[in-house]
């Protein structure tokens, strides 16, 4: 089998004496969409945010293609720009435009021209159907453009891989959906992603692969499809019964 | 009641001492102010850095300093500055006292100024840090281009304080008995005064205090204002309450 685009391997998180992440191994192959569900506390945030160690791991190790990028010495800002991440609270900066949110890291940390960042800023905020919005500062805009023009932040990093941390959580119902259909496109095209979501709808359309996490550990994993049929635990059915 | 008048309020005697305090108080109120706020501004900023940090020998220094030169009056600093460091022969500026006063306001510039940037950077939701951080930002980029500009923009009605403060603290400095020619505002007044006995000058140097103290102060409500009801361009919540220090 080819080596997994991300690898977790018996991860712990602790935070002080409460144990957030009970030895996490999950592989997630390139160009695979896994989605993550499970009730708040179940620890899937702390563990997307591992991947790309907003939060450091206790213990175990993250791999992507292969390399351990919790041993000493990695360069994690490098890791980073090939680990995109979208944000529940979306995390713009108010003080750039949507434009300039796009480019500001192509322009600092892969060092590109001017020119050539803006352009690739145009070109990621036209995907997201956001082009006429370029010159518009965050707080001009409703939550569901503000999310899509932080997934062409993390875009514009040309990533391999996609967090996707809630994202759709802090929207108004009306404005979930264009934010997904930007998701299910880019799942579409390829992209390998772990969106931690409460959509269920989303998950079992889009996903590869679900994932089922409850008090820090992995529960049940799968097709999407056949789980959302039959659950071989009642933590899942309950959880199921509670969220549909 | 015309003798109060006429020892307070003489426009002969204020008239006199315009010129010499227009000329020399003023400029050199002016740059001692001007000298120590921008080694505050820069000092500041390091201090506030260090004094954020996660590691606690990072930190401590900075605290320590902040707690000193906070906790000090401010004509002790200048005293200890300005005569006790070139007294003990350590004359970095040689025998310029004038470089001394800056230095010793600078000093404490410094340490006021770190309180009000670190309440600034902190009160930036730890979001945007990690937002830059996911786009591959080192801490420090990510702390000047993202989180610092919103932090000081947030800061600058308890900055423009700290500078009315600096102000009026520089004329401390009277106490280093700088030469004439590099006497600052109070201390050009109270040499007439000393001369004539008439306390007019010191009244005329008071207005001139006030001609820049008070827009200045107005200037800072005007900004508290804006920034509490939030310009279109910054209209997420804006602690304009920032815990910063201030000045008895």
């Amino acid at each position: 089998m080819a080596v997994p685009r991300v690898a977790l391997r018996d991860l712990h998180k602790s935070f002080g004496r409460l144990e957030v992440l009970r030895g996490i191994n999950l592989e997630i192959a390139a160009g695979e969409v896994v989605c993550v569900v499970g009730p708040s506390g179940s620890g899937k945030s702390t563990m997307l945010r591992c991947i790309n160690r907003l939060e450091e791991p206790t213990s175990g190790t993250v791999e992507i293609d292969g390399v351990d990028i919790t041993a000493r010495g990695t360069d994690i800002d490098k890791v980073r720009t090939r680990v995109g991440m979208v944000f529940q609270q979306f995390n713009l900066f108010p003080h750039m435009s949507a434009a300039k949110n796009v480019s500001v890291a192509l322009r600092k940390v892969k060092k590109l021209s001017k020119s050539e960042a803006d352009r690739i800023a145009r070109d990621r905020l036209e995907e997201v159907g956001l082009a006429h919005k370029a010159d518009v500062r965050p707080a001009r805009l409703s939550g569901g453009q503000q999310q899509r023009v932080a997934i062409a932040r993390a875009l514009a990093m040309d990533p391999d891989v996609m967090l996707f941390d809630e994202v759709t959580s802090a929207l108004d119902p009306e404005l979930v959906k264009g934010v997904l259909d930007v998701m299910t496109r880019l799942a579409d095209g390829g992209m390998t992603m772990v969106v931690v979501t409460h959509e269920m709808g989303f998950a079992r359309e889009v996903a590869d692969r679900l994932v089922f996490m409850d008090h820090g550990a992995i529960v049940e994993e799968g097709d999407p499809h056949a789980l959302f049929r039959q659950q071989r635990t009642d933590r899942f059915r309950v959880f199921l019964e509670q969220v549909l | 009641m015309e003798r109060l008048l006429e020892g307070f309020f003489s426009l002969e005697y204020m008239a006199r001492a315009f010129p010499g305090l227009l000329r020399e108080g003023l400029v050199n109120t002016i740059i001692l102010s001007f000298g120590a706020m921008a080694l505050g501004l820069v000092g500041g900023m390091v201090l506030a850095l260090l004094a954020i940090s996660r590691r606690w020998w990072v930190r401590l220094p900075a605290k320590v300093y902040i707690d000193i030169f906070r906790g000090l009056p401010a004509i002790l600093t200048i005293v200890l500055i300005g005569i006790g460091v070139p007294t003990a022969g350590f004359r970095p500026f040689g025998r310029n006292t004038y470089a001394y006063a800056i230095l010793a306001l600078g000093m404490i510039a410094t340490a006021y100024i770190a309180e009000i940037y670190r309440a600034g950077i902190q009160s930036v939701d730890k979001g945007q840090m990690e937002a830059a951080r996911s786009v591959g930002m080192p801490y420090l980029m990510a702390m000047r281009i993202i989180v610092i500009p919103q932090g000081v923009r947030r800061v600058f009605p308890p900055l423009t304080n700290e500078f009315i403060a600096l102000i009026k603290d520089s004329s401390l400095v009277f106490v280093l008995g700088l030469s004439i020619g590099s006497r600052e505002l109070f201390r050009v007044g109270q040499g007439i005064v000393q001369n004539t006995g008439n306390y007019s000058p010191l009244v005329m140097a008071g207005l001139f205090y006030l001609s820049i103290t008070v827009p200045l102060t107005h200037l800072v409500n005007l900004l508290d204002e804006r920034l509490r009801k939030g310009k279109p361009v910054v209209a997420e919540e804006l602690p304009t309450g920032v815990d910063a220090p201030r000045r008895a």
